[in-house]
Protein backbone atom coordinates (compact mmCIF):
# COMPACT_ATOMS: atom_id res chain seq x y z
CA UNK A 1 0.00 0.00 0.00
CA UNK A 2 1.10 3.52 -0.60
CA UNK A 3 0.19 6.86 0.94
CA UNK A 4 -1.95 8.99 -1.33
CA UNK A 5 0.54 11.85 -1.21
CA UNK A 6 3.38 9.63 -2.47
CA UNK A 7 1.15 8.10 -5.10
CA UNK A 8 0.34 11.59 -6.35
CA UNK A 9 4.01 12.45 -6.66
CA UNK A 10 4.60 9.20 -8.52
CA UNK A 11 1.80 9.88 -10.98
CA UNK A 12 3.04 13.42 -11.59
CA UNK A 13 6.61 12.18 -12.11
CA UNK A 14 5.62 9.39 -14.50
CA UNK A 15 3.39 11.71 -16.46
CA UNK A 16 6.42 13.92 -17.01
CA UNK A 17 9.05 11.21 -17.47
CA UNK A 18 7.27 9.12 -20.09
CA UNK A 19 6.82 11.82 -22.72
CA UNK A 20 10.27 13.28 -22.08
CA UNK A 21 11.82 9.86 -22.68
CA UNK A 22 9.62 9.32 -25.72
CA UNK A 23 10.74 12.64 -27.11
CA UNK A 24 14.36 11.68 -26.48
CA UNK A 25 13.86 8.55 -28.56
CA UNK A 26 11.94 10.43 -31.21
CA UNK A 27 8.53 8.90 -30.41
CA UNK A 28 6.60 12.05 -31.17
CA UNK A 29 3.25 10.27 -31.25
CA UNK A 30 3.64 9.28 -27.61
CA UNK A 31 4.31 12.90 -26.70
CA UNK A 32 1.07 13.93 -28.37
CA UNK A 33 -0.76 11.13 -26.62
CA UNK A 34 0.62 12.30 -23.26
CA UNK A 35 -0.45 15.86 -24.03
CA UNK A 36 -3.92 14.53 -24.68
CA UNK A 37 -3.88 12.79 -21.30
CA UNK A 38 -2.76 15.97 -19.55
CA UNK A 39 -5.40 18.13 -21.19
CA UNK A 40 -8.23 15.67 -20.59
CA UNK A 41 -7.04 15.19 -17.01
CA UNK A 42 -7.34 18.95 -16.54
CA UNK A 43 -10.95 18.80 -17.74
CA UNK A 44 -11.53 16.03 -15.21
CA UNK A 45 -9.88 18.05 -12.44
CA UNK A 46 -12.44 20.74 -13.18
CA UNK A 47 -15.35 18.31 -12.94
CA UNK A 48 -13.85 16.69 -9.84
CA UNK A 49 -14.17 19.96 -7.97
CA UNK A 50 -17.92 19.96 -8.54
CA UNK A 51 -18.45 16.20 -8.36
CA UNK A 52 -15.94 15.18 -5.72
CA UNK A 53 -15.80 18.11 -3.36
CA UNK A 54 -19.26 19.48 -3.97
CA UNK A 55 -21.15 16.27 -4.67
CA UNK A 56 -22.64 17.82 -7.81
CA UNK A 57 -23.15 15.17 -10.47
CA UNK A 58 -22.92 17.34 -13.56
CA UNK A 59 -23.47 15.62 -16.88
CA UNK A 60 -23.05 18.90 -18.70
CA UNK A 61 -19.39 19.70 -18.33
CA UNK A 62 -18.95 19.36 -22.06
CA UNK A 63 -20.62 22.78 -22.19
CA UNK A 64 -17.62 24.33 -20.47
CA UNK A 65 -15.12 22.20 -22.37
CA UNK A 66 -16.72 23.37 -25.60
CA UNK A 67 -16.92 26.99 -24.49
CA UNK A 68 -13.18 26.88 -23.89
CA UNK A 69 -12.64 25.25 -27.26
CA UNK A 70 -14.75 27.78 -29.09
CA UNK A 71 -13.13 30.66 -27.20
CA UNK A 72 -9.89 29.48 -28.75
CA UNK A 73 -11.46 28.75 -32.14
CA UNK A 74 -13.19 32.09 -32.48
CA UNK A 75 -10.29 34.20 -31.28
CA UNK A 76 -7.72 32.30 -33.34
CA UNK A 77 -9.78 32.14 -36.54
CA UNK A 78 -10.22 35.91 -36.44
CA UNK A 79 -6.58 36.24 -35.48
CA UNK A 80 -5.29 34.20 -38.40
CA UNK A 81 -7.50 36.05 -40.89
CA UNK A 82 -6.73 39.50 -39.46
CA UNK A 83 -10.46 40.01 -39.31
CA UNK A 84 -11.73 41.80 -36.17
CA UNK A 85 -14.48 40.07 -34.19
CA UNK A 86 -16.28 43.33 -33.56
CA UNK A 87 -15.83 46.81 -34.97
CA UNK A 88 -18.91 48.48 -33.50
CA UNK A 89 -19.28 49.92 -30.87
CA UNK A 90 -15.64 49.20 -30.13
CA UNK A 91 -12.93 47.19 -31.77
CA UNK A 92 -12.30 43.62 -30.62
CA UNK A 93 -9.63 41.81 -32.56
CA UNK A 94 -8.84 38.11 -32.71
CA UNK A 95 -5.62 36.83 -31.23
CA UNK A 96 -3.14 34.02 -31.60
CA UNK A 97 -1.73 34.50 -28.13
CA UNK A 98 -2.34 31.59 -25.77
CA UNK A 99 -2.36 33.55 -22.49
CA UNK A 100 -5.09 35.84 -23.82
CA UNK A 101 -7.07 32.89 -25.18
CA UNK A 102 -6.77 31.06 -21.86
CA UNK A 103 -7.98 34.09 -19.97
CA UNK A 104 -10.97 34.47 -22.27
CA UNK A 105 -11.72 30.74 -22.02
CA UNK A 106 -11.57 30.84 -18.22
CA UNK A 107 -13.86 33.86 -18.01
CA UNK A 108 -16.31 32.51 -20.60
CA UNK A 109 -16.35 29.10 -18.88
CA UNK A 110 -16.90 30.71 -15.49
CA UNK A 111 -19.74 32.87 -16.76
CA UNK A 112 -21.43 29.91 -18.48
CA UNK A 113 -21.13 27.94 -15.25
CA UNK A 114 -22.59 30.87 -13.34
CA UNK A 115 -25.64 30.96 -15.62
CA UNK A 116 -26.12 27.19 -15.81
CA UNK A 117 -25.40 26.74 -12.10
CA UNK A 118 -27.75 29.50 -11.00
CA UNK A 119 -30.58 27.74 -12.80
CA UNK A 120 -29.74 24.11 -12.17
CA UNK A 121 -28.37 24.13 -8.61
CA UNK A 122 -31.88 24.71 -7.30
CA UNK A 123 -32.53 21.10 -8.17
CA UNK A 124 -30.68 18.05 -6.92
CA UNK A 125 -30.19 14.38 -7.63
CA UNK A 126 -31.50 13.06 -10.92
CA UNK A 127 -33.02 16.43 -11.81
CA UNK A 128 -29.65 18.11 -11.52
CA UNK A 129 -28.09 15.47 -13.78
CA UNK A 130 -30.86 15.93 -16.34
CA UNK A 131 -30.82 19.71 -16.31
CA UNK A 132 -27.04 19.93 -16.73
CA UNK A 133 -27.30 17.39 -19.54
CA UNK A 134 -29.98 19.52 -21.18
CA UNK A 135 -27.84 22.64 -20.98
CA UNK A 136 -24.93 20.77 -22.52
CA UNK A 137 -27.12 19.69 -25.42
CA UNK A 138 -28.38 23.25 -25.86
CA UNK A 139 -24.80 24.43 -26.34
CA UNK A 140 -24.20 21.52 -28.73
CA UNK A 141 -27.10 22.38 -31.00
CA UNK A 142 -26.28 26.03 -30.81
CA UNK A 143 -22.75 25.33 -32.08
CA UNK A 144 -24.10 23.14 -34.88
CA UNK A 145 -26.43 25.85 -36.08
CA UNK A 146 -23.90 28.67 -36.01
CA UNK A 147 -22.59 28.84 -39.61
CA UNK A 148 -20.27 31.78 -38.93
CA UNK A 149 -18.01 29.43 -37.00
CA UNK A 150 -18.20 26.34 -39.11
CA UNK A 151 -21.52 24.92 -37.93
CA UNK A 152 -21.41 21.15 -37.97
CA UNK A 153 -18.00 21.08 -39.67
CA UNK A 154 -16.23 23.01 -36.94
CA UNK A 155 -13.30 25.33 -37.30
CA UNK A 156 -9.74 24.58 -38.32
CA UNK A 157 -6.85 26.63 -37.05
CA UNK A 158 -3.82 26.31 -39.32
CA UNK A 159 -1.04 27.15 -36.93
CA UNK A 160 -1.01 26.45 -33.21
CA UNK A 161 -1.34 29.57 -31.11
CA UNK A 162 1.76 31.12 -29.66
CA UNK A 163 3.16 31.44 -26.17
CA UNK A 164 5.87 34.04 -25.48
CA UNK A 165 9.31 32.43 -25.58
CA UNK A 166 8.14 28.98 -26.69
CA UNK A 167 7.75 27.23 -29.98
CA UNK A 168 4.39 25.63 -29.32
CA UNK A 169 4.49 23.68 -32.56
CA UNK A 170 7.18 21.52 -31.00
CA UNK A 171 5.14 18.73 -29.39
CA UNK A 172 7.36 18.50 -26.32
CA UNK A 173 7.14 22.24 -25.70
CA UNK A 174 3.38 22.23 -25.96
CA UNK A 175 3.30 19.22 -23.67
CA UNK A 176 5.43 21.07 -21.11
CA UNK A 177 3.11 24.03 -21.23
CA UNK A 178 0.02 21.89 -20.64
CA UNK A 179 1.79 19.89 -17.94
CA UNK A 180 2.76 23.01 -16.02
CA UNK A 181 -0.83 24.25 -16.21
CA UNK A 182 -2.18 20.93 -14.96
CA UNK A 183 0.21 20.85 -12.02
CA UNK A 184 -0.54 24.49 -11.20
CA UNK A 185 -4.28 23.81 -11.18
CA UNK A 186 -3.77 20.68 -9.07
CA UNK A 187 -1.78 22.69 -6.52
CA UNK A 188 -4.52 25.29 -6.52
CA UNK A 189 -7.15 22.60 -5.96
CA UNK A 190 -5.14 21.08 -3.12
CA UNK A 191 -4.94 24.51 -1.55
CA UNK A 192 -8.63 25.04 -2.08
CA UNK A 193 -9.42 21.72 -0.45
CA UNK A 194 -7.53 22.70 2.69
CA UNK A 195 -9.00 26.19 2.85
CA UNK A 196 -12.03 27.38 4.83
CA UNK A 197 -13.96 27.33 1.55
CA UNK A 198 -12.95 23.71 1.00
CA UNK A 199 -14.13 22.87 4.50
CA UNK A 200 -17.48 24.56 3.95
CA UNK A 201 -17.96 22.91 0.55
CA UNK A 202 -17.16 19.53 2.01
CA UNK A 203 -19.68 20.21 4.76
CA UNK A 204 -22.39 21.13 2.26
CA UNK A 205 -21.94 17.81 0.51
CA UNK A 206 -22.50 16.00 3.79
CA UNK A 207 -25.24 18.05 5.42
CA UNK A 208 -26.74 21.15 3.86
CA UNK A 209 -29.06 21.89 6.83
CA UNK A 210 -26.09 22.00 9.18
CA UNK A 211 -24.31 24.46 6.94
CA UNK A 212 -27.37 26.70 6.85
CA UNK A 213 -27.40 26.68 10.63
CA UNK A 214 -23.97 28.25 10.81
CA UNK A 215 -25.21 31.00 8.51
CA UNK A 216 -23.85 29.87 5.15
CA UNK A 217 -25.92 29.47 2.02
CA UNK A 218 -25.47 26.02 0.46
CA UNK A 219 -26.59 27.37 -2.90
CA UNK A 220 -23.92 30.08 -2.92
CA UNK A 221 -21.19 27.68 -1.86
CA UNK A 222 -22.18 25.18 -4.55
CA UNK A 223 -22.47 27.87 -7.18
CA UNK A 224 -18.99 29.18 -6.36
CA UNK A 225 -17.54 25.70 -6.68
CA UNK A 226 -19.46 25.13 -9.92
CA UNK A 227 -18.08 28.35 -11.43
CA UNK A 228 -14.47 27.46 -10.57
CA UNK A 229 -15.11 23.96 -11.88
CA UNK A 230 -16.50 25.27 -15.16
CA UNK A 231 -13.62 27.70 -15.57
CA UNK A 232 -11.02 24.93 -15.18
CA UNK A 233 -12.80 22.66 -17.64
CA UNK A 234 -13.04 25.56 -20.11
CA UNK A 235 -9.27 26.10 -19.84
CA UNK A 236 -8.83 22.42 -20.67
CA UNK A 237 -11.15 22.91 -23.65
CA UNK A 238 -8.97 25.71 -25.01
CA UNK A 239 -5.85 23.54 -24.64
CA UNK A 240 -7.59 20.58 -26.25
CA UNK A 241 -8.60 22.69 -29.23
CA UNK A 242 -5.05 23.95 -29.59
CA UNK A 243 -3.71 20.40 -29.45
CA UNK A 244 -5.71 19.28 -32.46
CA UNK A 245 -5.93 22.80 -33.96
CA UNK A 246 -9.54 22.05 -34.56
CA UNK A 247 -12.82 22.87 -32.83
CA UNK A 248 -16.10 21.17 -33.52
CA UNK A 249 -19.51 20.80 -31.89
CA UNK A 250 -18.41 17.31 -30.72
CA UNK A 251 -16.65 19.05 -27.87
CA UNK A 252 -20.11 20.02 -26.60
CA UNK A 253 -21.70 16.58 -26.98
CA UNK A 254 -23.01 14.62 -24.01
CA UNK A 255 -20.53 11.96 -25.03
CA UNK A 256 -17.75 14.35 -24.00
CA UNK A 257 -19.47 15.03 -20.67
CA UNK A 258 -19.65 11.29 -20.10
CA UNK A 259 -15.97 10.80 -20.89
CA UNK A 260 -14.91 13.53 -18.48
CA UNK A 261 -17.03 11.88 -15.82
CA UNK A 262 -15.47 8.50 -16.59
CA UNK A 263 -11.99 9.95 -15.92
CA UNK A 264 -13.12 11.06 -12.51
CA UNK A 265 -14.91 7.84 -11.59
CA UNK A 266 -12.12 5.56 -12.87
CA UNK A 267 -9.48 7.43 -10.94
CA UNK A 268 -11.48 8.05 -7.81
CA UNK A 269 -14.14 10.65 -7.10
CA UNK A 270 -12.88 13.41 -4.84
CA UNK A 271 -9.24 12.32 -5.12
CA UNK A 272 -6.95 15.11 -6.16
CA UNK A 273 -5.13 12.97 -8.75
CA UNK A 274 -8.15 10.79 -9.55
CA UNK A 275 -8.92 12.45 -12.90
CA UNK A 276 -5.23 12.31 -13.86
CA UNK A 277 -4.94 8.57 -13.46
CA UNK A 278 -8.44 8.17 -14.90
CA UNK A 279 -7.51 10.05 -18.07
CA UNK A 280 -4.27 8.04 -18.35
CA UNK A 281 -6.17 4.77 -18.18
CA UNK A 282 -8.81 5.95 -20.61
CA UNK A 283 -6.31 7.08 -23.24
CA UNK A 284 -4.16 3.96 -22.83
CA UNK A 285 -7.19 1.71 -23.20
CA UNK A 286 -8.37 3.68 -26.19
CA UNK A 287 -4.91 3.41 -27.71
CA UNK A 288 -4.19 -0.27 -27.02
CA UNK A 289 -7.61 -1.84 -27.18
CA UNK A 290 -8.65 0.53 -29.94
CA UNK A 291 -5.90 -1.08 -32.05
CA UNK A 292 -7.16 -4.57 -31.24
CA UNK A 293 -10.86 -4.10 -31.61
CA UNK A 294 -13.29 -1.52 -32.84
CA UNK A 295 -15.41 -2.32 -29.83
CA UNK A 296 -12.82 -1.33 -27.25
CA UNK A 297 -15.42 0.64 -25.34
CA UNK A 298 -16.99 -2.66 -24.36
CA UNK A 299 -13.89 -3.31 -22.26
CA UNK A 300 -13.96 0.22 -20.94
CA UNK A 301 -17.55 -0.42 -19.89
CA UNK A 302 -16.59 -3.61 -18.08
CA UNK A 303 -13.75 -1.83 -16.30
CA UNK A 304 -16.05 0.98 -15.27
CA UNK A 305 -18.59 -1.53 -14.01
CA UNK A 306 -15.88 -3.20 -11.97
CA UNK A 307 -14.79 0.10 -10.44
CA UNK A 308 -18.32 1.14 -9.56
CA UNK A 309 -19.21 -2.25 -8.08
CA UNK A 310 -16.01 -3.23 -6.32
CA UNK A 311 -13.77 -0.19 -5.95
CA UNK A 312 -15.77 2.88 -5.10
CA UNK A 313 -12.62 4.85 -4.40
CA UNK A 314 -11.46 4.26 -7.99
CA UNK A 315 -7.91 3.32 -8.89
CA UNK A 316 -6.48 5.67 -6.27
CA UNK A 317 -8.79 4.13 -3.71
CA UNK A 318 -7.52 0.64 -4.57
CA UNK A 319 -3.87 1.67 -4.45
CA UNK A 320 -4.20 3.52 -1.14
CA UNK A 321 -6.82 1.18 0.35
CA UNK A 322 -9.04 4.03 1.36
CA UNK A 323 -12.70 3.94 0.44
CA UNK A 324 -14.02 7.45 0.38
CA UNK A 325 -12.25 10.47 -0.97
CA UNK A 326 -12.61 14.01 0.19
CA UNK A 327 -12.17 16.98 -2.03
CA UNK B 1 -39.83 45.83 29.62
CA UNK B 2 -37.47 45.67 26.63
CA UNK B 3 -38.63 44.28 23.35
CA UNK B 4 -38.30 40.47 23.43
CA UNK B 5 -35.32 39.12 21.47
CA UNK B 6 -37.59 36.71 19.64
CA UNK B 7 -41.30 37.08 19.30
CA UNK B 8 -43.95 35.16 17.40
CA UNK B 9 -47.35 36.67 16.71
CA UNK B 10 -50.30 34.58 15.59
CA UNK B 11 -48.11 32.17 13.66
CA UNK B 12 -50.16 29.57 11.79
CA UNK B 13 -49.22 26.70 9.54
CA UNK B 14 -51.57 24.16 8.06
CA UNK B 15 -50.74 20.89 6.32
CA UNK B 16 -53.89 19.80 4.54
CA UNK B 17 -56.49 19.63 7.29
CA UNK B 18 -53.90 19.47 10.07
CA UNK B 19 -53.32 22.73 11.91
CA UNK B 20 -49.72 22.22 12.95
CA UNK B 21 -49.44 25.77 14.30
CA UNK B 22 -52.66 27.49 15.22
CA UNK B 23 -52.15 31.17 16.04
CA UNK B 24 -49.06 30.72 18.17
CA UNK B 25 -47.76 33.79 20.01
CA UNK B 26 -44.59 33.40 22.00
CA UNK B 27 -41.87 35.66 23.43
CA UNK B 28 -38.30 34.99 24.37
CA UNK B 29 -36.81 37.68 26.60
CA UNK B 30 -33.22 38.47 27.39
CA UNK B 31 -31.66 36.26 30.05
CA UNK B 32 -34.35 33.59 30.21
CA UNK B 33 -34.80 29.98 29.37
CA UNK B 34 -38.23 29.54 27.90
CA UNK B 35 -39.23 25.91 27.63
CA UNK B 36 -41.71 24.71 25.05
CA UNK B 37 -43.31 21.43 26.02
CA UNK B 38 -46.15 19.39 24.66
CA UNK B 39 -47.09 15.82 23.71
CA UNK B 40 -45.83 14.17 20.55
CA UNK B 41 -47.47 15.59 17.49
CA UNK B 42 -48.28 18.87 19.21
CA UNK B 43 -46.44 20.78 16.49
CA UNK B 44 -43.23 21.60 18.34
CA UNK B 45 -40.95 20.62 15.47
CA UNK B 46 -43.08 22.52 12.98
CA UNK B 47 -42.86 25.59 15.17
CA UNK B 48 -39.09 25.27 15.51
CA UNK B 49 -38.77 24.91 11.75
CA UNK B 50 -40.70 28.17 11.31
CA UNK B 51 -38.57 29.95 13.89
CA UNK B 52 -35.36 28.71 12.27
CA UNK B 53 -36.65 29.62 8.82
CA UNK B 54 -36.72 26.24 7.09
CA UNK B 55 -40.53 26.43 6.97
CA UNK B 56 -42.55 29.54 6.15
CA UNK B 57 -45.70 30.22 8.19
CA UNK B 58 -49.01 30.61 6.33
CA UNK B 59 -49.74 33.68 8.39
CA UNK B 60 -48.41 35.60 11.36
CA UNK B 61 -45.08 37.28 11.95
CA UNK B 62 -41.78 36.34 13.51
CA UNK B 63 -39.63 39.16 14.85
CA UNK B 64 -36.04 38.57 15.82
CA UNK B 65 -33.53 41.09 17.19
CA UNK B 66 -35.80 43.99 16.31
CA UNK B 67 -36.48 42.90 12.73
CA UNK B 68 -39.27 41.10 10.94
CA UNK B 69 -37.61 37.89 9.76
CA UNK B 70 -40.75 36.05 8.66
CA UNK B 71 -39.60 35.90 5.06
CA UNK B 72 -35.93 35.13 5.65
CA UNK B 73 -34.38 31.72 5.05
CA UNK B 74 -32.44 29.69 7.62
CA UNK B 75 -28.95 30.88 6.72
CA UNK B 76 -30.00 34.55 6.80
CA UNK B 77 -31.53 34.04 10.25
CA UNK B 78 -28.43 32.24 11.45
CA UNK B 79 -26.32 35.19 10.30
CA UNK B 80 -28.55 37.50 12.32
CA UNK B 81 -27.75 35.47 15.41
CA UNK B 82 -30.08 32.51 15.62
CA UNK B 83 -28.15 29.51 16.90
CA UNK B 84 -29.96 26.21 16.82
CA UNK B 85 -29.56 22.54 17.47
CA UNK B 86 -31.56 19.78 15.86
CA UNK B 87 -33.78 17.10 17.27
CA UNK B 88 -31.71 14.55 15.40
CA UNK B 89 -28.06 15.60 15.67
CA UNK B 90 -26.91 17.36 12.54
CA UNK B 91 -23.18 17.44 12.80
CA UNK B 92 -20.90 16.74 9.84
CA UNK B 93 -20.28 13.04 10.40
CA UNK B 94 -17.15 12.81 8.26
CA UNK B 95 -15.49 15.74 10.03
CA UNK B 96 -13.56 15.65 13.25
CA UNK B 97 -14.93 17.51 16.25
CA UNK B 98 -12.35 20.20 15.51
CA UNK B 99 -13.45 20.61 11.89
CA UNK B 100 -17.09 20.83 12.92
CA UNK B 101 -16.47 23.67 15.34
CA UNK B 102 -14.01 25.29 12.93
CA UNK B 103 -16.74 25.38 10.28
CA UNK B 104 -18.91 27.44 12.60
CA UNK B 105 -16.07 29.69 13.77
CA UNK B 106 -14.96 30.48 10.22
CA UNK B 107 -18.49 31.03 9.00
CA UNK B 108 -19.12 33.44 11.86
CA UNK B 109 -15.84 35.26 11.11
CA UNK B 110 -16.96 35.69 7.49
CA UNK B 111 -14.03 33.65 6.21
CA UNK B 112 -15.95 30.78 4.68
CA UNK B 113 -15.05 31.92 1.16
CA UNK B 114 -11.33 32.26 1.80
CA UNK B 115 -9.80 29.91 -0.76
CA UNK B 116 -6.07 30.30 -0.55
CA UNK B 117 -5.36 30.33 3.15
CA UNK B 118 -5.16 27.08 5.03
CA UNK B 119 -8.08 26.49 7.34
CA UNK B 120 -5.91 24.61 9.83
CA UNK B 121 -3.35 27.41 10.04
CA UNK B 122 -5.82 30.02 11.21
CA UNK B 123 -4.45 30.30 14.75
CA UNK B 124 -7.07 32.69 15.99
CA UNK B 125 -9.86 30.40 14.80
CA UNK B 126 -8.11 27.32 16.19
CA UNK B 127 -7.84 28.95 19.58
CA UNK B 128 -11.56 29.68 19.55
CA UNK B 129 -12.27 26.09 18.56
CA UNK B 130 -10.36 24.86 21.59
CA UNK B 131 -12.22 27.29 23.83
CA UNK B 132 -15.66 26.18 22.67
CA UNK B 133 -14.66 22.54 22.88
CA UNK B 134 -13.53 23.08 26.46
CA UNK B 135 -16.78 24.73 27.38
CA UNK B 136 -18.78 21.70 26.33
CA UNK B 137 -16.24 19.21 27.66
CA UNK B 138 -14.95 17.97 24.31
CA UNK B 139 -11.38 19.29 24.52
CA UNK B 140 -10.02 15.74 24.67
CA UNK B 141 -12.03 14.65 21.66
CA UNK B 142 -11.02 17.29 19.13
CA UNK B 143 -9.40 14.90 16.68
CA UNK B 144 -12.05 12.19 16.77
CA UNK B 145 -14.47 11.97 13.86
CA UNK B 146 -17.96 13.08 14.73
CA UNK B 147 -19.34 9.72 13.59
CA UNK B 148 -17.21 8.02 16.24
CA UNK B 149 -18.17 10.05 19.30
CA UNK B 150 -20.92 9.09 21.73
CA UNK B 151 -24.47 10.32 21.29
CA UNK B 152 -24.25 12.69 24.24
CA UNK B 153 -21.00 14.10 22.95
CA UNK B 154 -22.55 14.74 19.57
CA UNK B 155 -25.30 16.72 21.32
CA UNK B 156 -22.69 18.79 23.09
CA UNK B 157 -20.81 19.28 19.84
CA UNK B 158 -23.97 20.83 18.44
CA UNK B 159 -24.08 23.19 21.41
CA UNK B 160 -20.42 24.09 20.80
CA UNK B 161 -21.21 24.88 17.17
CA UNK B 162 -24.13 27.05 18.25
CA UNK B 163 -21.86 28.79 20.78
CA UNK B 164 -19.27 29.45 18.11
CA UNK B 165 -21.89 31.49 16.28
CA UNK B 166 -22.06 33.84 19.27
CA UNK B 167 -25.82 33.89 18.76
CA UNK B 168 -28.42 36.28 20.12
CA UNK B 169 -30.74 33.37 20.89
CA UNK B 170 -30.38 29.62 21.18
CA UNK B 171 -33.15 27.47 19.79
CA UNK B 172 -32.53 23.97 21.07
CA UNK B 173 -34.70 21.13 19.84
CA UNK B 174 -34.65 18.33 22.42
CA UNK B 175 -30.97 18.57 23.33
CA UNK B 176 -31.40 15.78 25.87
CA UNK B 177 -33.28 13.33 23.65
CA UNK B 178 -31.97 9.81 23.93
CA UNK B 179 -29.66 10.57 26.84
CA UNK B 180 -29.29 8.70 30.11
CA UNK B 181 -29.71 10.37 33.49
CA UNK B 182 -26.05 11.27 33.64
CA UNK B 183 -26.06 12.83 30.20
CA UNK B 184 -29.13 14.86 31.11
CA UNK B 185 -27.37 16.13 34.24
CA UNK B 186 -24.29 17.16 32.26
CA UNK B 187 -26.39 18.92 29.64
CA UNK B 188 -28.48 20.67 32.30
CA UNK B 189 -25.32 22.01 33.89
CA UNK B 190 -24.06 23.14 30.53
CA UNK B 191 -27.25 24.96 29.54
CA UNK B 192 -27.95 26.60 32.89
CA UNK B 193 -25.41 29.46 32.65
CA UNK B 194 -25.91 29.88 28.88
CA UNK B 195 -29.06 31.95 29.39
CA UNK B 196 -26.90 34.88 30.50
CA UNK B 197 -25.11 34.78 27.17
CA UNK B 198 -28.25 34.52 25.09
CA UNK B 199 -31.79 33.48 25.96
CA UNK B 200 -32.76 29.91 25.17
CA UNK B 201 -35.91 28.55 23.62
CA UNK B 202 -35.81 24.99 24.80
CA UNK B 203 -37.95 22.21 23.40
CA UNK B 204 -37.59 19.26 25.71
CA UNK B 205 -39.38 16.11 26.81
CA UNK B 206 -37.40 15.52 29.96
CA UNK B 207 -39.64 17.20 32.55
CA UNK B 208 -37.10 17.13 35.32
CA UNK B 209 -34.64 19.01 33.18
CA UNK B 210 -37.32 21.46 32.10
CA UNK B 211 -38.42 22.16 35.65
CA UNK B 212 -34.79 22.58 36.72
CA UNK B 213 -33.88 24.98 33.92
CA UNK B 214 -36.89 26.93 32.75
CA UNK B 215 -37.81 30.44 33.81
CA UNK B 216 -41.02 30.15 31.89
CA UNK B 217 -42.86 27.29 30.24
CA UNK B 218 -45.31 27.30 27.37
CA UNK B 219 -47.41 24.25 26.68
CA UNK B 220 -48.25 23.41 23.08
CA UNK B 221 -51.14 21.05 22.35
CA UNK B 222 -52.59 20.51 18.87
CA UNK B 223 -50.70 23.52 17.55
CA UNK B 224 -52.06 25.91 20.21
CA UNK B 225 -50.40 27.30 23.29
CA UNK B 226 -52.80 26.24 26.03
CA UNK B 227 -50.82 27.70 28.91
CA UNK B 228 -47.80 29.84 29.54
CA UNK B 229 -46.26 30.79 32.86
CA UNK B 230 -43.70 30.08 35.54
CA UNK B 231 -42.73 26.55 36.48
CA UNK B 232 -45.04 26.58 39.50
CA UNK B 233 -47.97 27.94 37.52
CA UNK B 234 -47.62 25.30 34.84
CA UNK B 235 -47.20 22.47 37.32
CA UNK B 236 -50.43 23.44 39.01
CA UNK B 237 -52.45 24.29 35.93
CA UNK B 238 -55.30 21.76 35.82
CA UNK B 239 -55.67 21.95 32.05
CA UNK B 240 -51.99 21.23 31.51
CA UNK B 241 -52.08 18.31 33.93
CA UNK B 242 -54.99 16.84 32.05
CA UNK B 243 -53.63 17.41 28.57
CA UNK B 244 -50.06 16.55 29.10
CA UNK B 245 -48.37 16.10 32.43
CA UNK B 246 -50.73 13.50 33.81
CA UNK B 247 -49.77 12.50 37.32
CA UNK B 248 -46.08 12.68 36.55
CA UNK B 249 -45.72 16.12 38.08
Amino acid sequence: MIAEKHLNWLIAALLLAVPVCAWWFGEIYTVTLATRVVVLALAGVGLNLALGAGGLVSLGHAAFFGVGGYAMGILASHGQNYDPILTEPFLIEGTKSMPVIWLVAIIAGGLSALAIGALSLRTSGVYFIMITLAFGQMFYYFAISWPAYGGEDGLSIYVRNGFPGLNTLQPIQYFALCYVLLIAVLLLCARLGASPFGLALNAVRQSAPRVETVGLSPLRLRLTAFVISGAITALAGALFADLSRFVSPTMFSWHTSGEIMIFVILGGVGRLYGPVIGACLFILLEHWLGGVSEYWQLFLGLLLLGVVLFARGGVIGVLTRKEAGHG
Amino acid sequence: MDEPVLSLREVSKTFGVLKASDGVSLDLRAGEIHALIGPNGAGKSTLIAQIAGSLRPDSGTIRFAGQDVTRLGPSARARRGLGRSFQISQVIAGFTVRQNILLAVQARAGRAYAMLRRAARDNDAMQQVTEYAQRVGLAERLDVEASDIAHGERRRLEIAMALAMRPKVFVLDEPMAGMGAEGVAVMTQLLDPLRHEAPILLVEHDMQAVFALADRISVLVYGRIIASGSVAEIRNDPEVRRAYLGDEA
